[in-house]
């Protein structure tokens, strides 16, 4: 069964930005940690929790293959 | 947009299809409860949102409401579906469906044509939902303070923040649980570290620095050093710190004992050399080199070829002096003989030509053979040293002196380095077998290469021998990796103990922090994520309680108390709703995500509007905050379905929310479709909202093949009549009551009308949207004489459409009263037809 919650999506192109650009625009106001400005734009999706776990485990592998390279 | 038709079929309590006309401005539909009144809200819901909030919102398994859209006698072939009419005034119209299989797939539908999503997808994403439920309603007040949250969020348009909200805490609450393995074992270390620290006085200042994450690294090994050179007496050099620490704690060890119980780890360099040597004998016996080797093996052959050669070119000379003799044996030589060892010597120094230098391809073989011993004897030695400590350990007269360190108590682990070192034994015994068949085959090639005497078989044994060797390494390998993870624990704890025991355990310590320096920085850098979570969690909770107190604030509360005086009456006890709060702490802080409802009794506050208020108040709080939900953000809906809104409520407030309801139809523009369980509210409804002129439903009974619809009158017509002849007969009308007089005879014309197209005609005729020329039609069409229909007309004419009037319109009591007349004459005409 189709979930009109898995259908709804953030509009980041249109001219008037979406209640959800807005609320994330709030917390980006509030912070200026690139992890969490990374993770604030890995929200911008319908589902977010598997692309802010994705982000997150992206910016820890990022860390941890520095070491590699070092 | 406005929902014009709908048409169901096969969803939940319709089963075979039935349709819906919508009034631009009232739909009431009465009946009892379970005719099936709530699967028409549900039905757009559905079709809008591909659920309904009852699903959603329930507790329910999902067992229970597998399967639960589809009607249960419905054809199980066939697709059930909803299809909605929609329409912005004076735009073209949109026809949606949704079809449902059994199996659960849905299509969409617009204008006929497949879709993904609906094309309002966008601008519907941010708005509330066009329904006032219910079943909906105590989700919004009668439950936890977070629920409500969750509530309110929904139905201000907030639901995509909110699971964006619940994404991120969930993220940020723990964050371990979605790092990577390898990152959350560095930062399993780093406690441990701290704990270690904690135990050491002389290293707090270290821990203190520790707790800075990355920030404080710099002085977290500052501290380590300045420690270090206490522990040695002065300052070091920094290259030279290091081994230094290492020395005066294995020193200090070996006074009472020199070793380890573990694998030795190698160094990064042997680490290199290790790696290196494998890849050279790896590289050694290479198909080419068995076929340098083989040639060798060959130039033997080669000796004679030359010899016979040299033998044919000084035959060849001693027969250009005496061509008539053989050189050798002095037998005469025909001419056929002299070109037979012409041709014979020509074929030898080709063959003599075509040999590649042998003495190149002897000192590549050679060297290569050499190499290979030379790396196998290296590649040994590292892979035994490996085991050096582990073996002494558990040897005479070493193993006393273990379990010495051990001290009691620590028998288990003592008994798993004495297995472990019982299991390597062999696989080290086997290592170094295969290693001595290895260079006693290249031993054999090296002697052979020596001597001239080679033979393939020699190198192919080596090449056997060397991958033997390389097998018993790789094993060796995988072995030694099994007994360091077995011993890690053992190791730790002997290590410990030699250090209680030497008082060597803070430079330990020391030397362990100083060895894992890149580590430990690392560490403390994935630190500065994890703990910048609890941060942005703070960020995440700040920022929507500002986006939820914005809309609480900007028209949310104003708007719920607009509605909620409303309803109220005026004997209604003083204990009311008194507005919406986000609790704060003491800090300035908004709560985690509460609403708190707020009420008060005459002028005092209460604890709780939810606490206290009566259950028919609460019932009215939510219907407002729904209604002024939906008003604030309607997104691209017009309509508004409100589904049973009656619920325990006396018949005066009652009586207000029609008042409620004709001001959201007439003054905010809305168009209404309105359910109720109460039929005879539903016609309250009716006569509130007449001059609207909507559509009354009644479902009158409930079939298998699903409910039986009967559409009622809005108003009946004689009611209208006499209403339009009382305001031409009062004196002292205004302009706006007589031209509700013009309304009223317009709408029972229309009503007539359409009641002779049903009943004379057979026709089915709506009275809604009817204009002057309709109704002259079926005037015409039913019988009605020609100077009958002009005098109805005439009256008409002038009210066709009180919101577009003539310029030199105005309301004139003698046409109401002339109108009224040929109506009634009308419906006689009617009745005798009949």
């Amino acid at each position: 069964m189709e979930d009109a919650k898995k259908s709804e999506s953030a509009n980041p192109t249109g001219p008037e930005p979406s209640t959800l650009e807005r609320f994330l625009a709030t917390v980006a106001e509030k912070t200026n940690d690139p992890v969490h400005l990374r993770l604030l734009r890995a929200c911008r999706v319908s589902q977010p929790t598997p692309a802010l776990e994705a982000e997150l485990q992206a910016i820890v592998r990022e860390i941890l293959n520095e070491r590699s390279a070092s | 947009m406005n929902v014009r038709r709908l048409r169901i079929a096969g969803f939940r309590g319709f089963n075979s299809e039935r349709e819906f006309l919508f009034s631009d401005r009232v739909t009431v539909i009465g009946a009892p409860n379970s005719y099936g009144k709530t699967s028409i809200s549900e039905a757009m819901e559905f079709l809008l949102y591909g659920s309904t909030s009852k699903v959603d919102l329930g507790d329910y398994s999902k067992e229970e409401y597998r399967g639960c859209y589809r009607n249960v006698h419905f054809p199980q072939d066939s697709s059930a579906f909803i299809e909605a009419t929609l329409s912005r005034p004076g735009d073209r119209e949109t026809v949606l469906r949704i079809e449902l299989d059994a199996n659960g797939t849905t299509r969409r539908f617009v204008d006929g044509d497949q879709v993904d999503r609906w094309p309002f997808h966008d601008t519907s994403a941010g708005a509330a939902r066009p329904f006032v439920l219910q079943h909906a309603l105590k989700y919004l007040l009668l439950v936890s303070p977070a629920e409500r949250f969750q509530g309110f969020a929904r139905l201000v348009g907030l639901n995509q923040v909110e699971s964006c909200v619940q994404a991120l805490l969930a993220l940020c609450t723990k964050p371990t649980a979605t790092i990577p393995e390898e990152a959350r074992e560095l930062l399993e270390k780093l406690d441990k570290l701290r704990e270690r620290l904690a135990s050491l006085g002389p290293l707090k200042k270290a821990l203190s620095a520790s707790k800075k994450g990355s920030s404080g690294a710099e002085a977290f090994f500052a501290a380590i050093e300045e420690r270090s050179d206490g522990l040695l007496g002065g300052p070091s050099i920094p290259g030279e710190r290091l081994q230094k620490l290492v020395d005066a704690r294995d020193l200090a060890n070996s006074r009472v004992y020199a070793g380890g119980v573990n694998i030795r780890p190698l160094a990064p360099d042997d680490r290199a050399s290790l790696a290196s040597a494998q890849r050279t004998l790896i590289n050694s016996v290479t198909p080419s080199f068995l076929d340098d080797y083989g040639r060798l093996a060959a130039s033997a052959a080669v000796d004679i070829l030359r010899r016979r050669t040299t033998l044919l070119e000084i035959g060849q000379a001693l027969l250009g002096e005496h061509p008539a003799e053989c050189p050798l044996c002095e037998q005469p030589m025909t001419g056929d003989l002299r070109q037979h060892v012409k041709e014979r010597h020509a074929a030898a120094a080709a063959e003599l030509e075509r040999m590649a230098p042998v003495s190149q391809i002897r000192t590549r073989v050679e060297r290569v053979v050499h190499t290979a011993q030379q790396e196998l004897g290296r590649h040994l030695e590292l892979l035994e040293g490996q085991l050096t400590d582990l073996l002494a350990a558990t040897q005479a007269p070493n193993d006393a002196k273990v379990r010495a360190v051990f001290g009691e108590g620590h028998e288990g682990i003592l008994s798993i380095v004495r297995e472990t070192a019982t299991a390597m034994r062999p696989r080290l015994q086997a290592l170094q077998d295969a290693a001595a068949r290895t260079v006693a085959a290249l031993a054999t090639c090296d002697t052979a290469l020596i001597s001239g005497n080679p033979h393939l078989s020699q190198a192919e044994e080596a090449g056997q021998a060397l991958d033997a060797y390389l097998a018993a390494a790789a094993d060796y390998a995988t072995r030694t990796n099994e007994a360091e993870s077995a011993l890690a624990g053992p190791s730790q704890i002997f290590r410990q103990s030699l250090d209680a025991a030497a008082g060597t355990a803070e430079l330990s310590t020391v030397i362990n922090l100083l060895q894992r320096r890149h580590q430990i920085e690392l560490a403390l850098r994935l630190e500065d994520v994890v703990v910048g979570l609890k941060a942005l969690k703070t960020f995440v909770q700040q920022a929507l309680g500002e986006t939820m107190e914005a809309v609480m604030n900007t028209d949310l509360t104003a708007s719920v108390m607009r509605w909620y005086t409303m309803i109220k009456t005026t004997g209604d006890p003083q204990v009311h709703f008194s507005g919406f709060a986000l609790p704060r702490t003491k800090a300035g802080e908004f709560k985690a995500r509460t609403i708190a409802v707020k009420a008060s009794s005459y002028g005092v506050d209460l604890a709780s509007a939810v606490s206290s208020l009566s259950e028919s108040k609460l019932n009215a709080l939510g219907l407002c905050v729904s209604i002024a939900s939906a008003l604030r953000a309607p997104g691209p809906w017009g309509f508004l379905i409100i589904d049973d809104p009656i619920q325990s409520w006396d018949d005066e407030h009652e009586t207000q929310f029609v008042d409620v309801l004709r001001t959201l139809a007439a003054s905010e523009g809305r168009q209404l479709i309105v359910l109720s369980h109460k039929t005879s509210w539903a016609k309250q409804v009716c006569q509130g909202c007449r001059s609207l002129n909507g559509i009354h439903y009644e479902l009158t009974g409930y079939r298998k093949d699903g409910p039986v619809v009967v559409e009622r009158e809005w108003c009946p017509f004689d009611h209208r009549i006499r209403e339009a002849e009382s305001i031409a007969a009062d004196t002292g009308a205004t302009s706006d009551r007589l031209q509700q007089g013009e309304e009223e005879l317009r709408l029972a014309a229309c009503q007539l009308s359409a009641q002779i197209a049903r009943e004379t005609l057979h026709r089915i005729t709506s009275p809604h949207n009817m204009n002057s020329a309709d109704v002259r039609a079926i005037l015409n069409e039913g019988g009605a004489s020609a100077e009958l229909v002009d005098r109805i007309a005439q009256a008409f004419v002038s009210a066709d459409d009180a919101h577009h009037l003539p310029k030199n319109y105005q309301a004139n009591r003698e046409r109401i009263s002339r109108g009224c007349n040929a109506l009634r004459e009308a419906k006689k005409l009617l009745k005798d037809k009949r």
